[in-house]
């Protein structure tokens, strides 16, 4: 329980999933969208930035930019052909989208890797990586914080810290512009898309901007979750990390912005703690057992929550009952 | 040259298992307005149910009655217990789509707690192949077709001309309409699921012989295609799932074909189904059998 | 295109005619909801469309609003073609409309349903709204917003969600957040269907006082044939997707056409001649 491991795995694990979780916050949480492909902008952006850098020779911060740009892109392509669909046609073609994503990065070996993931971005034999330059620079931190201080600061915590700061810093910008009249905009198209364009508001542009920022955002989550794991596989993106992000945005409240990091929090604690807790009964179970006791869980958690709480904890009641 | 002729007796074997599962899919979505997203997983169910009976020693035959009464069980189970609560609650779109991703975790995991995480096949030879003219065909294959053909003559007769599947099908339609003509609801919405639960253990099993090998994401796997079938076929409506489910197993199988440009490799299959639906979406909204919404 | 619209050439504008309808055609299904219906409003007045249900008069207004698309015929605000306009730059160029089944944002405050129909908002655009002061246009809007609220009688509501609002409140409610959006024009679907009487008279009495402050024109459809035509300058009537009649108030009462459209409520026509 007290294993620093197992805490910063849980903080970084929760960080990276707030991030992600709040491309979906203003998606859904704001402008009503049903994203279920949110992980496609995950896996674009990072495999962007890993393929750039590996095959093209790029800057890794020109490529980790150049990754965001493609997820904010590629959300604007599914939002262009899309958005007009009806909201659970839209989640079918979202979910669908983002598994094509997959297939094709698992498929296209010769560009990708394939399965094997992105060690195998320069084909076999020769082991891949895009983020020599950020290591680096990560170690020459350690360095001068052990040099003026005396303390040994670990990676983990210093990517710890800059993705909370990531996080903390999109939060409050998401936050500011939800509480000015951009966000007001989006939550009436999210309550009634006739009512909100019978007051001159274009509801098509400001559903494909919610969307597009959305996967910014989740383009940056993409990125620093390549930067922390220095490694992953096309299987790292499937529909269950959509899933997880839906978890987190119900566990804080879909419709508060500051539930997400709590969300994000209480998912992460889940997520780490019934892989690390291997105490009795649990200790019965081998590894893998344990991870699929772990899903059964968050999957009668989800239940559970939209039976009993299905405004989340942070949520009022009284907005659900509006519905 | 029977590449031609063998594809599209596989896209018909494939197609079949689809129409089967979709057609359950179709159901539930017209008369519950669920998207079931643990559908796939009843399939997976179905799989294991009729896998266990065939440990025992007994044959595919006992197998497969035991699958598919297995699965009806189980899914007027979770109609009780689950499905039924959450319905008079009034939830939303999204609480309902929810509540099913995290049933389809819970049922999916379960099976991977129980069985383990191998590939499992049933006992029958999977190389033994019949040569029907310029087309192999092999015995897994046969089995499907015959029980496929039986399947949709029976949803055919049930759906047509039983008095509870012509009220489904109303229901389906209109369901205020349907609820003035005195239709007993509760009555539908369970013959509803036993007819999706039975199809869906009846199409695992059928997939999990089709597919040789299996292990428990078999069913999350296929839930996609299935989807897609319903899609395409006008989504909530019966016979239009079934159509769906073969013209995308075909067009599945089809976009392999070497003429085609040299074909797209086998791999990128379900890629061709989910842009084959996108497509559709897009072009055709209301699906192969649907009529075009009326503005506003 | 937006400025123009709302800024006009001011010379050449017809003020008799604010708003064009001519010939205008939609079918649903081959049904014709609306057939080679001809209108005009005037500026600065309240004018009426009346018709037996069906004739065709939501259908004519989701044409004019742009949320729906006339199979054939043309419509012109302040001298220009609106007909392939999309619904908010319609909103946008001063043609606001309310619905027949009111349609405010339920899990918004009363006043910022108000708030969002304000004009001319930088802080609408996602970079503007982060930068310093983009809540001060917000402030301005507010003061206009209580005021039009204390005039539905809404103003001790302004923090409750709209969705716990009464229909008639709701009403209410959408009349000011037409008004709210600084309109030329305003296109009130059934806006005392539902509500009651005491609200009724309240509406009415602030439809008339709007008007006589200048500078905004109503369309109305409404089936209180009584109430509204004792405030109406003029009067539309449709049946079967057509306007067979506009004139005056008194004209309508006496004409035959119109009489044999409401055959059954002729009573009714006769009796909202007592003045009210």
């Amino acid at each position: 329980m007290l294993d620093p491991g197992f805490w910063s795995f849980v903080g970084l694990t929760a960080g990276i999933y707030a991030i992600f979780a709040l491309g979906l916050q203003v998606q859904y949480g704001l402008a009503g969208l049903l994203n279920f492909g949110h992980v496609a902008s995950m896996a674009i952006a990072a495999y962007t930035m890993a393929i750039l850098v590996v095959r093209f020779g790029l800057a890794e911060w020109q490529a980790a930019a150049a990754g965001i740009a493609a997820a904010m892109a590629a959300g604007l392509l599914v939002g262009l052909t899309s958005l007009r669909l009806r909201a659970d046609y839209f989640a079918i073609v979202t979910i669908c989208f983002s598994e094509i994503v997959r297939y094709v990065l698992l498929n296209r070996q010769d560009l990708t890797g394939g399965p094997e993931g992105t060690i195998g971005l320069l084909g076999r034999g020769q082991a891949a990586a895009y983020n020599t330059d950020w290591d680096s620079l990560i170690a020459r931190v350690r360095e001068t914080v052990s040099s003026v201080t005396g303390l040994d600061v670990s990676r983990d915590i210093l990517m710890l810290l800059l993705i909370w700061l990531v996080a903390a810093g999109l939060l409050l910008v998401v936050r500011r512009a939800s509480v000015m009249p951009w966000g007001r905009v989006l939550r009436s198209i999210r309550e009634d898309e006739e009512a909100a364009s019978s007051v001159g508001k274009n509801v098509f542009a400001r559903k494909l901007q919610a969307l597009a920022l959305g996967a910014a955002i989740a383009g940056a989550a993409g990125v620093l979750y390549a930067l922390q794991f220095s490694f992953f596989t096309p299987d790292d993106f499937e529909p269950l990390v959509t899933f997880f992000a839906w978890v987190v945005l119900i566990l804080g409240g879909a419709a508060r912005v500051f539930g997400v990091p709590l969300g994000a929090l209480l998912f992460g604690l889940l997520f780490a703690g019934t892989r690390f807790f291997d105490f009795w009964p649990l200790s019965l179970l081998d590894s893998a057992d344990r991870a699929y006791l772990r899903l059964i869980i968050i999957g009668l958690l989800l239940i559970g929550l939209m039976y009993y709480r299905p405004q989340g904890l942070l949520g009022r009641r009284q907005e659900m009952l509006l519905e | 040259m029977s590449e031609l002729p063998q594809l599209i007796v596989d896209g018909l074997v494939s197609g079949a298992v689809l129409a089967i599962a979709a057609v359950g899919v179709s159901l539930v979505y017209g008369i519950l307005h669920l998207v079931n997203f643990a559908h796939g997983d009843y399939l997976t169910f179905g799989a294991y149910a009729g896998l266990g009976v065939t440990a025992l020693g007994l044959s595919m035959v006992v197998a497969t009655v035991v699958a598919v009464a297995a699965t009806a069980a189980l899914a007027v189970g979770l109609q009780l217990v689950l499905w039924g609560p959450v319905r008079r609650r009034r939830a939303g779109l999204l609480s309902s789509f929810i509540t099913a991703i995290g049933l389809a975790l819970v049922l999916r995991h379960a099976i991977f707690l129980v069985v383990g995480a191998g590939s499992r096949a049933y006992p029958v030879d999977q190389f033994s192949v019949e040569r029907l003219g310029p087309v192999r065909v092999s015995i897994s294959q046969l089995i499907a077709i015959s029980l496929s053909i039986v399947a949709i003559a029976v949803i055919g007769v049930l759906l047509a001309r039983t008095s509870i599947g012509r009220s489904m099908r109303a229901f389906a339609d209109n369901p205020e309409l349907a609820a003035v003509a005195g239709v007993d609801v509760g009555r539908i919405v369970l013959a509803t699921w036993l007819v999706a639960g039975a199809l869906a253990g009846l199409a695992g099993e059928l997939q999990g012989l089709i597919q040789g090998a299996f292990d428990p994401n078999m069913g999350w796997n296929l839930l996609l295609p299935i989807f897609a079938a319903v899609v395409l076929g006008t989504i909530g409506n019966a016979y239009g799932a079934l159509l769906g489910g073969f013209v995308l197993g075909l067009v599945m199988e089809l976009s392999t074909w070497s003429v085609l440009g040299g074909g797209i490799p086998a791999s990128y299959k379900y890629v061709v189904a989910f842009l084959a639906l996108i497509l559709m979406l897009l072009v055709r909204p209301q699906g192969l059998l649907g009529r075009r919404a009326r503005a506003l | 295109m937006n400025a123009s619209l709302r800024g006009g050439t001011g010379a050449e504008v017809d003020r008799t005619r604010l708003l064009e309808v001519r010939d205008i055609v939609k079918r649903y299904q081959g049904v014709a909801a609306v057939d080679r219906a001809t209108l005009n409003v005037a500026e600065g007045s309240i004018t009426a469309l009346i018709g037996p249900n069906g004739a065709g008069k939501t259908s004519l207004f989701n044409i004019v609003s742009g949320f729906a698309r006339a199979d054939s015929g043309s419509v012109r605000y302040r001298g220009r073609s609106i007909s392939r306009l999309p619904p908010h730059r319609v909103a946008r160029a001063g043609s606001v409309r309310t619905f027949q089944q009111p349609r405010v944002l339920r899990r918004l405050t009363v006043l910022d349903n108000l708030l969002l129909a304000g004009p001319r908002q930088p802080a609408e655009s996602f970079w503007r709204a982060l930068a310093p002061g983009a809540g001060r246009r917000d402030q301005e809007l507010r003061r206009r917003a209580l005021e039009l609220l204390a005039l539905v009688r809404l103003d001790d509501r302004a923090e409750a969600y709209a969705g716990v609002l009464s229909g008639g409140q709701r009403k209410l409610l959408e009349f000011a957040k037409a008004l709210m959006a600084e309109p030329l024009l305003v296109l009130l679907d059934e806006p005392l269907a539902g509500v009651n009487p005491t609200l009724r008279e309240l509406l009415l009495q602030r439809l008339r006082e709007v008007q006589a402050g200048g500078g905004i024109t109503f369309l109305v459809i409404e089936h209180d044939l009584g109430s509204v035509l004792r405030v109406s300058d003029e009067v539309a009537v449709m049946s079967e997707g057509r306007v067979i009649f506009q004139g005056s108030p008194e004209a309508t009462r006496r004409d035959p056409a119109v009489i044999d459209a409401y055959l059954g409520s002729a009573e009714a026509i006769v009796a909202s001649g007592t003045p009210g």
